[in-house]
């Protein structure tokens, strides 16, 4: 058993009209690849937890699946690893990291105040305001998806009907984060690249012709396929393992 | 001594429209820094035939022209003319450490890293850094320990200038902006990023460039740029003035 760990929840559920695994396969593939050559154990979760509504919930119970480990990242099932992306583990201490999500601020903002009634008198700045696809913490840090989980089942009926919009547990996470007051570490965008489509990053240098690799590619080591629909996920998760699968073997 | 706020703000007779927006800027900023004890400087003509130098340059003489004018100074924030500032934004002078500081580009990652690119490849022999240390240009604060900076960088202009303008004219990835960011790096300036708070560019990739002026809600200066269909740059005067009327009609 390795001393870190990086866990997914892959999931197939009758809640959405598409599969998981449709996009999920290539994020899988990169994962376990990386996870081999940097001794990093792999925690595939395809089995939904029948307590849970969503899917997406299943990422809490990480702080019980765990224990033993001196490292942890979550990452979720629509990211895909960088072959040779360094270790993410040799970069920080013991810290909760996370990259800021400010792909959005309207959504951001928004998500913030219809979340915030359960929050009252907590308040998030919005440059410390983390997506929660790729989060990489310690062991010391598990008791925050217990909690997580707590609230979750304390407000289920509420959260499993929400029709207020803002996402599901993103902003849940961070304002129990901002409870929490951890030690943080902001990460380069290059450890969660979002909005690639927003920050026009699918398109490569064609001003320089001796240069064909797309920029996501180039300037980041997790890039996240998220922000658009799931259909033009599955396209575009599927043409990136076309284009790159062969790096990983 | 007195903090500095510097911008260039020249009307261009051929593009009046262009110009028309930029007094909301200049108006906003005499009020930031009359509140905040602070020296505005305005320059207002061209210091060169356009052939030679366009205005983008002028700024890197900033500290020649506050000399020639007799302003001694501690700090100087150089302040685009498509920015205005929130009457309540804090003191940003205090927040320097006495470094360069300086907010990421972030927005067009397709330009950032042409600019990056095709500058490395054409100007700086293939030396290059973290597209996440790429800085806009459009607020930086700085002081007498960047006299050389700032200097080096117009010798390098004037050294270079057939191939810096070449540059522009065939990738159009920016003027003075990437050489500045090359230069930072180059001679490992201690640059000190800032919030997106206080450079927010690309406010409607953000979503947040609305009606209900959402921006002015979530930082200090407002940076118009990259506004999509921006034609005769009419979007840039309806959103800079309807933010200065908001701000500040009820105060100025």
């Amino acid at each position: 058993m390795s001393k870190n760990l990086i866990y997914m929840v892959a999931i197939n559920h009758n809640s959405s009209e598409y599969k998981n695994t449709d996009y999920s396969q290539y994020s899988i593939e990169t994962w376990k690849y990386w996870c081999e050559r940097n001794n990093v154990d792999f925690m595939l979760i395809t089995e939904h937890d029948e307590r849970l509504g969503k899917p997406i919930w299943n990422k809490e119970l990480i702080f019980e699946r765990a224990k033993g480990y001196d490292k942890i990242g979550v990452v979720d099932s629509d990211t895909m690893i960088k072959w040779d992306a360094p270790n993410i583990f040799d970069e920080y201490d013991d810290e909760f990291c996370g990259v800021v999500d400010n792909v959005n601020l309207k959504w951001v903002h928004d998500s913030l105040n219809v979340y915030g009634k359960f929050f009252k008198g907590v308040e998030i700045d919005i440059d410390n305001y983390i997506n929660a696809g790729v989060l990489f913490f310690t062991k010391e840090h598990l008791s925050l998806f217990e909690d997580i989980l707590s609230f979750y089942f304390n407000n289920q009926t509420e959260l499993d009907n929400w029709k207020l919009g803002g996402g599901k547990e993103q902003t849940i996470l961070n304002y129990h984060l901002q409870k929490k007051n951890f030690k943080r570490k902001f990460l380069t965008p290059s450890w969660n690249l979002l909005g690639i489509h927003k920050k026009q990053m699918f398109k490569n240098n064609w001003q320089l012709k001796e240069d064909p690799l797309p920029f996501f590619v180039k300037y980041g080591y997790i890039w996240h396929f998220t922000g658009f629909s799931i259909t033009d996920r599955i396209n575009l998760m599927t043409k990136t393992w076309q284009f790159f699968g062969d790096r990983y073997k | 001594m007195k903090n500095v706020i510097f911008m260039t703000n020249i009307r261009d007779e051929s593009k009046l429209d262009r110009s028309e927006p930029y007094k909301y800027s200049v108006k906003s900023w005499k009020y930031w820094c009359e509140k905040n004890n602070v020296e505005f400087f305005m320059l207002d003509q061209y210091m060169f035939d356009t052939n030679y130098m366009i205005p983008n340059w002028y700024k890197l003489y900033v500290f020649d022209l506050l000399d020639n004018n007799d302003i001694d100074y501690n700090q100087i924030a150089i302040v685009d003319a498509d920015t205005i500032v929130h009457p309540d934004c804090p003191n940003f002078f205090e927040m320097s450490d006495n470094k360069f500081c300086a907010v990421h580009n972030d927005g067009s990652y397709d330009w950032v890293c042409r600019s990056m690119e095709n500058y490395s490849k054409h100007l700086f022999n293939g030396f290059t850094f973290p597209i996440w240390e790429y800085i806009n240009s459009g607020f930086i604060i700085l002081n007498k320990k960047h006299k050389k900076l700032y200097k080096d960088i117009i010798n390098f202009y004037t050294e270079n200038r057939e191939s810096i303008v070449s540059v522009q004219k065939n990738f159009g990835v920016g003027t003075d902006q990437p050489i500045i960011n090359f230069f930072l790096q180059k001679q490992n300036v201690d640059l000190k990023l800032l919030s997106y708070k206080f450079n927010m560019q690309d406010m409607a990739l953000k979503e947040i460039l609305t009606e209900d002026l959402l921006f002015t809600k979530l930082g200090w200066i407002y940076h118009y740029n990259a506004i999509p269909d921006n034609h005769d740059s009419s979007l840039t005067l309806y959103w800079m003035k309807k933010t200065y009327e908001e701000l500040y009609d009820n105060i100025s």
